[in-house]
């Protein structure tokens, strides 16, 4: 009875995740095609670095969908020591997995950027550039430690702990720059944000951009994991939530 | 050159929309038959 009662309201969850989902890309649709027409014709090029400084835009929005991937998965692991809800779980699984992606991004984005102006691909001494791969490396090996072990509420109890302990490194990524000595430029500082208008709603519509494709993959993806699960308890999969 | 760049990265996106799109549709058919099966248990 209690099976079927869980069963309803993860279906029920399911259901209402991916009903917000396909609103939201519908809403991206333009909303990205119109942050692309930003970044490569709206937006001035500019003077020192050229052509090149157009992956500034969505470097910026990849990076701050990132930390936001991250807040949920440390928001999604204390609910879940907290209330033990499967819900929660799989959000934190799907935070993971988003946030992997968009760091992956900014990995790729900066380097091809960091060519041309720092004359060097990958700068392993910058503080910004060391976190950030240190982020992502700590993500990758949650999903390691997760399909290694056994489906259980111990497993997504050890999961949400590190995921929160994690977590941590985010705010060490946004500070670096502060905090040591770098060459990574300083964007948002006590007078604002130092761009051009035009920049600037370059920059805006990238961020909203990658944010709401984020809300959208991770609404799809958690939708999918109860929708999972409940398939699970009714006997036709093996289980598991990969 | 911008607007090659613009029209280029365009296509990729509506590609990558509709593939998502694909995906989701598949999604919510399962979440329907998972539904039928559901209710089939009670």
């Amino acid at each position: 009875m209690e099976d079927s009662n869980n069963n309803a309201s993860r279906m029920e969850a399911s259901r209402k995740l991916m009903a917000v989902g396909r609103i939201i890309l519908w809403m991206l649709l333009p909303l990205m095609l119109a942050a692309i027409y930003a970044t490569f014709v709206h937006a001035p090029t500019e003077r020192i670095m050229g052509e090149v400084q157009r992956l500034f835009y969505f470097h910026m929005g990849s990076a701050v969908a990132a930390f936001v991937s991250f807040f949920l998965v440390f928001i999604s692991g204390c609910l879940y020591l907290w209330k033990r809800d499967l819900v929660w779980d799989r959000l934190a699984l799907s935070g993971v997995e988003c946030g992997v992606l968009f760091t992956t991004i900014v990995l790729v984005t900066g380097p091809i950027w960091a060519r041309p102006v720092w004359n060097t691909w990958l700068p392993l001494g910058d503080p910004r550039v060391m976190t950030t791969l240190v982020l992502w490396l700590i993500f990758l090996a949650y999903l390691l430690l997760r399909s290694s072990l056994a489906d259980g509420d111990k497993k997504y109890r050890i999961c949400a702990v590190y995921g929160i302990i994690g977590f941590l490194d985010v705010p060490i990524v946004f500070m670096s720059i502060r905090w040591w000595r770098t060459i990574h430029p300083v964007l948002i500082s006590s007078e604002g944000i130092s761009l051009d208008g035009r920049m600037k709603t370059a920059l805006f519509l990238a961020l909203a951009a990658c944010l709401a494709l984020l809300a959208v993959l991770v609404l799809f993806r958690t939708g999918f994991l109860l929708l999972k699960e409940v398939v699970f308890n009714l006997g036709d999969d093996p289980g598991g939530e990969y | 050159m911008n607007l090659y760049l613009f029209f280029g990265f365009s296509v990729v996106w509506i590609a990558l929309f509709c593939f998502v799109l694909f995906l989701f549709n598949g999604q919510r058919k399962l979440a329907a038959e998972v539904t039928t099966l559901l209710k089939r248990d009670h």
